[in-house]
């Protein structure tokens, strides 16, 4: 097995809040290895923002704060690191993407001139020669008349096109690890299609690796490897992408695989998961999806399950797949 | 492997025709203001007699004539003559340097610094911000033509402690905006995603922050340019500014005072000259925040 790019390891983010110190990411343990996409899937607030944002150390301090773990890129607790050595990695070793692509870039320059600015900063060229990369990335990511664009406005391109442009500036200083914080959930659908296909050859291209965060499962089924289930600030599921997609081991990614409607099967009303998650505050003693789960059974109200090993691709957090019990509901 | 490059967004192109840079909307949007144009050629004027006023000005400001004392405007004294027999057309266009300087010193002082205290407080935030808020709330707590006395009451009357005087109060109005734009701009995606190319926080400040923050102050730097005029020269009238014979309008204003009964012109032209130049920078001002405003669309 080769290194690992990125080792996430026991990573605990707590939130101060006027009831208290809440703990929004709670253990959370994931590697990450050199051209690997990894999916992050999960409803809004279970944590997989505030993860991506914590491998930058970009968690807004205070009210966030890294209470413990360790995040390992190439061997080195980026935790550890001083801001300045930290301002080298983000952008040049670690980008990202963020869901926003109409509010991503600075209004007020020119589209050349921000992907310029990341180049100067992490690149020893000049002003001429950092033009000519942003031109070059600009028609790597399919953008037409390069030259021109480069003049543009943020306002005067589509929403795709601004996508485009934020995966230009993410990839030209050739980082390991790109972020890619829903980076199609604002697009439309053909859109989103192009961005995943630009993503999928750039990677395969460069040899970056992807941390995809999402709660478009379909979206992991075209660009994941490998899958992570959050739910309520824990990891509940692990899989690659196809042992998850074809048995899934926790009710939870269960309820959210039946929540998709197929195409072969006709139903008038498609199932949802009953309930809904947790505040952070009022944690359940046991396990965090039972009081939501349709299979829970009396352990499960009063134990957390640890994250275990199912099979050799596949570890869940549910005391029904550790027994060998049917998760299917 | 590699890809035929599928070239997309063809739209923009037949965007591109009607879709100009933010510096030509703004110009496209302040001329059609009418106002607002007279406005400036008012400012564009003044700036222009600050130059060449004196170089222009038919009689010497400060040189007395007591065979020409207080005469009405005439062929020759075209606004009169004051006490000293001095020249009023003269004075007033003398007196046109004097205020703007003070206008402008004082603004773009208290702007400069009411920008750095914004920028960095609202950027920051925390014990800072609330540190700096408050300085602000005490500075508030003074009318301002009172902090402007109370100021010269400590270094003294003269021109250059008014410019001062007026700065000081002026930083507390731009860091209260400066900082409200900052909070606004500071949850912007954008400044996150500069954050997360490696940026220190004082180039986001310097490059992204602060050219967000130009449009509302450039706006509010026209108004307080009016009402900085309006104090310098309050307080030249009430004799804490320019000392005499200095050409002021406050203090021609103050000095034509005891005459208005029998010789108005000695204050009035002072007086038009004031009311002028405030009038001009402010709707000036208001043209600058119609053509700026980000919530109006074309």
């Amino acid at each position: 097995m080769t290194q690992n790019l990125l080792n996430v390891s026991e990573l605990e983010i707590s939130f101060k809040t006027e009831s208290g110190t809440v703990t929004a990411v709670a253990g959370v343990s994931f590697a990450l290895q050199q051209g690997e996409t990894l999916g992050i899937v999960g409803e809004s607030g279970c944590g997989k923002s505030v993860t991506s944002l914590s491998l930058m150390r970009l968690l807004p301090n205070p009210p966030g704060r890294i209470s413990g773990g360790r995040i390992e890129l190439n061997g080195r607790n980026l935790l550890e690191l001083s801001e300045r050595e930290m301002r080298d990695v983000r952008g040049n070793a670690i980008s990202m993407i963020f869901q926003e692509p109409m509010t991503s870039l600075n209004p007020v320059f020119t589209i050349g001139r921000q992907i310029d600015e990341a180049i100067l900063l992490h690149k020893s060229v000049s002003k001429r020669e950092a033009r000519a990369l942003t031109i070059e990335i600009l028609k790597k990511v399919g953008i037409p008349r390069p030259e021109q664009i480069a003049k543009d406005y943020p306002h005067q391109l589509s929403g795709g096109m601004r996508q485009r442009v934020m995966i230009a500036m993410a990839l030209v200083c050739e980082p390991q690890l790109l972020i890619a914080d829903e980076p199609t959930t604002a697009l439309d659908v053909t859109i989103q299609a192009q961005i995943l296909d630009l993503m999928d050859r750039l990677k395969r291209e460069t040899g970056t690796s992807i941390l995809l965060i999402t709660h478009d499962l379909g979206v992991v089924a075209e660009m994941c490897d490998r899958v992570l289930v959050m739910y309520a600030g824990q990891v509940v599921e692990e899989a690659s992408a196809e042992a998850l997609f074809a048995e899934p081991k926790h009710p939870y990614t269960v309820g959210l695989l039946n929540s998709i409607p197929h195409a072969d099967r006709k139903a008038d009303r498609l199932p949802s998961i009953a309930g809904s998650v947790p505040s952070l505050t009022e944690m359940p003693n046991g396990c965090r999806f039972a009081p939501r789960c349709p299979v829970a059974i009396a352990k499960c109200h009063q134990q957390n399950p640890a994250l275990v090993q199912v099979t050799e691709q596949h570890k869940a957090r549910c005391w029904l797949a550790q027994e060998g019990g049917e998760a299917r509901v | 492997m590699s890809q035929t490059q599928v070239p997309v967004g063809t739209a923009s192109v037949s965007k591109k025709a009607s879709v100009d840079s933010p510096w030509r909307r703004f110009i496209r949007r302040f001329r059609r203001q009418r106002l607002g144009m007279v406005a400036l050629g008012v400012v564009a004027l003044l700036l222009l007699l600050m130059a060449i006023g004196p170089a222009i000005s038919p009689f010497d400001p400060t040189e007395p004539d007591y065979d020409a004392v207080m005469e009405v405007p005439s062929a020759k004294h075209w606004f009169g003559t004051d006490d000293f027999g001095r020249d009023i057309f003269s004075r007033v266009l003398n007196g046109t340097r004097i205020s703007l300087a003070v206008g402008l010193c004082s603004v773009f002082g208290g702007a400069l610094i009411g920008m750095f205290f914004g920028l960095t407080a609202g950027y920051y935030g925390g014990k800072y911000d609330g540190l700096v808020m408050r300085a602000c709330d005490v500075l508030f707590a003074f009318p301002g033509i009172l902090l402007a006395i109370a100021i010269i009451a400590i270094l003294g009357p003269g021109l250059p402690n008014v410019v001062i005087a007026v700065a000081v109060f002026s930083v507390p109005i731009f860091i209260r905006i400066v900082r409200g734009e900052t909070l606004a701009l500071k949850n912007k995606t954008y400044i996150e995603a500069a954050r997360a190319t490696g940026l220190r926080d004082r180039e986001i400040i310097w490059r992204h922050l602060f050219p967000g923050t130009i449009s509302v102050v450039l706006v509010y730097l026209t108004m307080r340019i009016g009402s900085a005029i309006l104090i310098a020269a309050s307080l030249s009238f009430l004799g804490m500014g320019a000392q005499p014979p200095t050409p002021e309008w406050g203090a021609m204003l103050s000095s034509g005072r005891d005459y208005l009964t029998t010789a108005p012109h000695v204050a009035m032209f002072p007086g038009l000259a004031i009311l002028v130049t405030c009038l001009g920078f402010n709707l000036l001002g208001d043209a600058l925040r119609d053509a700026l405003d980000r919530k109006l669309t074309d």
